[in-house]
């Protein structure tokens, strides 16, 4: 018997390593292959977009993701999940 | 000693204690030993947010990782900023279905979870080993950075510092359990949360602007503005290991993942979500960037680690640094709590408890126990910490990586992978431990990566190998843990 809470559990797990993956990606490419130029608050450029605009866009990439693909489950047990333990 | 500085610190402690007070009462009512070590799973996402974020945030984010930007650039803040999807991804993988099954089998502990799944005695016991032992060094670390912090910033000689700073903490501990350590962590993570904030502020402040500071450090050495810092010192398979020691194995850890099953509902961990990410990203950006900037307006440091105690009493007034010097404070206290509880619910609940479960019937004298366990352990780590060794901060993150080495893949496998067995759990934490401390011991470092790397990418091939080997329990098997009255 799979519990269909499961499914959107896992559906859940699998979107946050997604997001992750992608912060790392953003994270690389920001850091490395951007200029030592001075940037818009006066750090160097490659500063500016890997620790402050990336990380704002990672806050919004997840709320985003959480507010339209997270679904309310019930997580106490069952009714029957009681009988099948006793 | 700065007197004006201490009274507001003083009266910070007394304020943790009352909420310690006032928890330990509130206890009384209800159901004493679930709610001692994760408070009833009544968590709203508020509280859960503030939690996982003080107990990430430790001595390391306040002392040792400002003092490493001070020593390496912005690239340490680069570094740093590896830690920000650590929120979503513990709550994220973890997630709903951990929630879900620690209800199922009644589980208190990480250890509850992983007998539940692996239906193993054995592992238990090498669980709880590493939990006691990887904790007896992770807060030997937080005790010497808390009188270490009061002894640089204050003037209060150091094992003095140490008495009253380590009997503090434990006591709140000892009283408050799990309950107390959440409200302490939701105020103290406030704390933080302003504390940082307006820290980075005045330091800008002081040194006349980020442009200005720039240039300063451009002069002291242009390397401290490139991600690679001087030397080249973050090249690549360090920056590599620390997104697997502080990032993705942070999903292994045995505190962070007791809070994951001690939250309400659903709506609790996606508000836990979106606000633990936004405070930890904030705290560690304005931590990590005031030690970079520290270098313009204090550049002749001889102690890295002594930067932010330095520039709190340096660039703010005498009674607001008292008020921030609390913030540190406050997150070594958090991390301890919650280790703490983790050494007492392992001994009581998972080796004490599996060797006479008849004393289980007995929830008074447990919950007894385990206070007078916390006291004992409380003075040994006060002891071990009486002469510290110069550098303490790596010791933390060695102690973490031990965890991830042992408890990850039993965890996310267990949870993920349906064929997953006791076999291959047993052989993966066995081989992943020992790999790791040879690894360790011998200062080996394969193709320049960091331990952990190499001994995570075994620990899982060995895993997948020796699974082969044993025998699967079907998903019908499962049985309720505490197999009674639930």
């Amino acid at each position: 018997m799979t519990d269909k809470r499961y499914l959107q559990a896992n559906k859940e797990a699998r979107l946050s390593l997604y997001i992750t993956l992608f912060y790392m990606v953003s994270w690389i490419l920001s850091a490395y292959f951007l200029s030592n130029k001075q940037g818009l608050f006066g750090f160097p450029a490659w500063f500016e977009v890997s620790c402050i605009f990336t990380p704002i866009g990672f806050i919004a990439l997840c709320y985003i993701v959480v507010k339209t693909q997270f679904k309310n489950i019930s997580l106490e047990n069952k009714p029957n999940d009681l009988t099948v333990d006793e | 000693m700065h007197t004006d500085i201490i009274i507001p610190l003083v009266l910070y402690l007394v304020f943790v204690f009352a909420i310690s007070g006032y928890a330990y009462l509130k206890r009384k009512q209800s159901d004493q030993f679930t709610d001692y070590f994760i408070g009833n799973r009544t968590m709203g996402g508020f509280l859960l947010a503030m939690t996982l974020a003080a107990t990430y945030i430790s001595a390391s984010s306040f002392i040792g990782g400002p003092g490493a930007a001070y020593k390496f650039g912005l690239g340490w803040v680069l570094l740093s900023m590896i830690q920000v999807p650590t929120v979503l991804l513990s709550l994220g993988i973890l997630g709903k279905k951990f929630a879900i099954l620690a209800r199922k089998y009644n589980a208190i502990t990480l250890s509850d979870m992983l007998y539940a799944h692996y239906k193993n005695r054995l592992i238990i016991w090498l669980a709880s080993i590493a939990i006691v032992v990887a904790f007896i060094g992770a807060m030997t670390v937080q005790f010497i950075g808390g009188a270490r912090l009061l002894e640089s910033s204050v003037g209060i000689p150091y094992n003095y510092g140490l008495l009253i700073f380590g009997i503090g903490t434990v006591v709140y501990t000892a009283f408050g359990g799990f309950r107390a350590g959440i409200l302490n962590d939701a105020f103290q993570g406030m704390v933080m949360l302003i504390g940082a904030i307006l820290l980075l502020a005045a330091i800008i402040y002081a040194g006349g602007g980020v442009n200005h500071m720039m240039e300063t450090i451009r002069q002291i050495d242009p390397a401290l503005m490139t991600p690679q810092g001087p030397d080249n010192f973050m090249d690549f398979p360090f920056m590599a290991s620390f997104w697997i020691l502080v990032c993705f194995g942070v999903v292994g850890l045995p505190h962070t993942a007791v809070r994951c099953m001690a939250y309400k509902d659903s709506q609790a961990v996606h508000r836990g979500i979106i606000l633990g990410t936004i405070i930890v990203t904030v705290i560690m950006f304005t931590m990590h960037l005031s030690g970079a900037l520290g270098r313009a307006i204090l550049p002749d440091l001889s102690i890295p680690d002594q930067v932010v105690p330095n520039l709190i009493v340096t660039v703010l007034p005498p009674v607001m640094a008292g008020i921030f010097l609390a913030a540190p404070l406050a997150a070594i206290m958090s991390t301890i709590n919650a280790q703490l509880l983790q050494v007492s619910s392992v001994l009581i609940k998972d080796l004490f408890l599996s060797i006479k479960p008849e004393a289980k019937k007995n929830d008074k004298a447990l919950t007894r126990a385990s206070v007078l366990i916390t006291f004992i352990f409380g003075a040994l780590l006060i002891i071990a910490a009486w002469n510290p060794p110069d550098m303490v901060i790596w010791l933390n993150l060695l102690a973490f990586g031990g965890l991830e080495a042992v408890f990850l893949w039993p965890l996310v496998l267990g949870l993920y992978w349906k064929k997953a067995n006791a076999c291959g759990a047993l052989s993966s934490m066995i081989i992943g431990a020992a790999t790791y401390i040879f690894l360790i011991s011998y200062n080996i470092k394969i193709f320049d990566f960091q331990p952990i790397v190499p001994t995570l990418l075994l620990g899982l091939i060995v895993f997948i190998i020796a699974n082969k080997f044993g025998n699967t329990l079907h998903n019908k098997d499962y049985y309720a843990l505490d197999s009674n009255k639930n």
